[in-house]
């Protein structure tokens, strides 16, 4: 099998299954658009939904985890990052949002963020978009930072991040204390026209789908027909049938069909 | 102003003469040996290209009342290698790219365990 395959022979194989691999790659690519169509991905936005604000109010709290008890494992910075995974959890953000619910209806929020958010936009996961946390080089102390539209409403939402993480430490055993360190307050300038672009970058959209899936699918299908001319052979050249021991009268061109 | 003269072949008269020129030496080699009738085979399942070759030998051979016979692929009608004996050459047509080595190398066995005789193969795209 081996010993009559060479370089010419794949691709003189690749273009005899040329169509078979232009056909098979079309029709995957339209299943796999199809399946996508049909059941889309659910894609996380990772911009903010901000209207068609142009500056954002961003608010900064920076604390740090003060253990008192007497176990030595445990420091300010394993704290810290125990602290923040609770973040990501679904209590925190369901604690988080009915505190700033109390205060403000969905009606409001949609009032001033403006364009692009409704009402049933906001949920208790769109609220926690807007906040974000980073610790500091040593991750000793947390900075958590929030940033909307309006600065009362920045003001809120950090106070609620802030009362779950001491709820958090009380929850401890009262061996922890949520020590604030500074608070700063900036205004941040957005370009609107680049933010909406940035998000529809990051969309998996179904022309980006179908570019990867044909790009996927000739790829399979060219590595499907390099194993058929692997496996099953053909003879290629004129020293192909000299090397079977038969004699090459002639190379003639005739056409198969009509 | 005369027509202009093209001094380049085109793809039809190459082919043209492609095929004369193998029937020729089919012919050349059937009277130098005396032989009057040659069988045209494939180990594949083409038989257009194998039945515009046999044509044109005949058609060349008329002459010396050469007769030619197409002879179905022996891979898949075994049977065919009885008529091969009948003949006293068989010459295959084989295309690149499509005739494989398994089937080919059959018909070869086959052949050579009924002593038919292979003058060669006419190759073609």
């Amino acid at each position: 099998m081996f010993e009559h395959f060479g370089l010419k022979d794949v691709f003189v194989g690749i273009w005899k299954y040329k169509w078979k691999i232009l056909i098979a790659s079309v029709l995957g690519t339209v299943i796999i658009v199809a399946i996508c169509a049909l059941f889309p991905f659910k894609t996380e936005k990772i911009d903010l939904d901000v209207g068609n604000v142009s500056e954002l109010q961003m608010k900064t709290v920076s604390f740090y985890l003060d253990y008192k008890g007497t176990g030595e494992s445990v420091t300010s910075k394993s704290l810290s990052a125990a602290f923040l995974a609770t973040m990501n959890d679904k209590e925190c953000r369901e604690y988080t949002a009915d505190l700033v619910l109390d205060k403000y209806s969905k009606k409001d929020i949609a009032g001033f963020m403006g364009n692009g958010v409704t009402e049933a936009s906001i949920t208790t996961n769109s609220l926690a978009q807007y906040v974000f946390s980073t610790t500091d080089e040593d991750k000793f102390a947390i900075k958590l930072t929030a940033r909307t539209s309006d600065e009362a409403f920045t003001e809120t939402l950090l106070d609620a991040y802030m009362s779950w993480f001491k709820q958090v430490a009380a929850n401890a055993g009262s061996q922890v204390n949520v020590v604030e360190l500074s608070r700063n307050e900036q205004v941040v300038s957005i370009d609107n026209s680049n933010t909406k672009t940035l998000m529809e970058k990051q969309q998996w959209s179904l022309t980006k789908v179908a570019a990867l899936a044909f790009v996927v699918c000739v790829l399979l299908s060219v590595i499907g027909a390099f194993f058929k001319i692997l496996f099953a052979p053909t003879l290629n050249r004129k020293s192909d049938f000299e090397a079977v021991g038969l004699t090459v009268l002639g190379e003639v061109s005739i056409k198969e069909r009509n | 102003m005369g027509e202009k003269k093209s001094y380049k072949l085109s793809k039809e008269e190459k082919a043209k003469g492609q095929i004369e020129y193998a029937t020729q030496l089919i012919v050349e080699q059937a009277r130098m040996n005396g032989w009057k009738q040659i069988g045209f085979t494939t180990s594949s399942k083409s038989d257009r290209a194998l039945k515009t070759i046999a044509e044109c030998v005949k058609e060349l051979g008329k002459k010396d009342e050469l007769e030619t016979q197409i002879l179905e692929t022996l891979t898949q009608y075994p049977k065919n290698v009885f008529e091969a004996e009948k003949c006293d050459t068989v010459v295959f047509v084989e295309r690149y790219a499509y005739c494989m080595y398994s089937e080919l190398e059959t018909c070869l066995e086959l052949m050579k365990k009924h002593n038919v005789s292979v003058l060669g193969v006419i190759t073609y795209r």
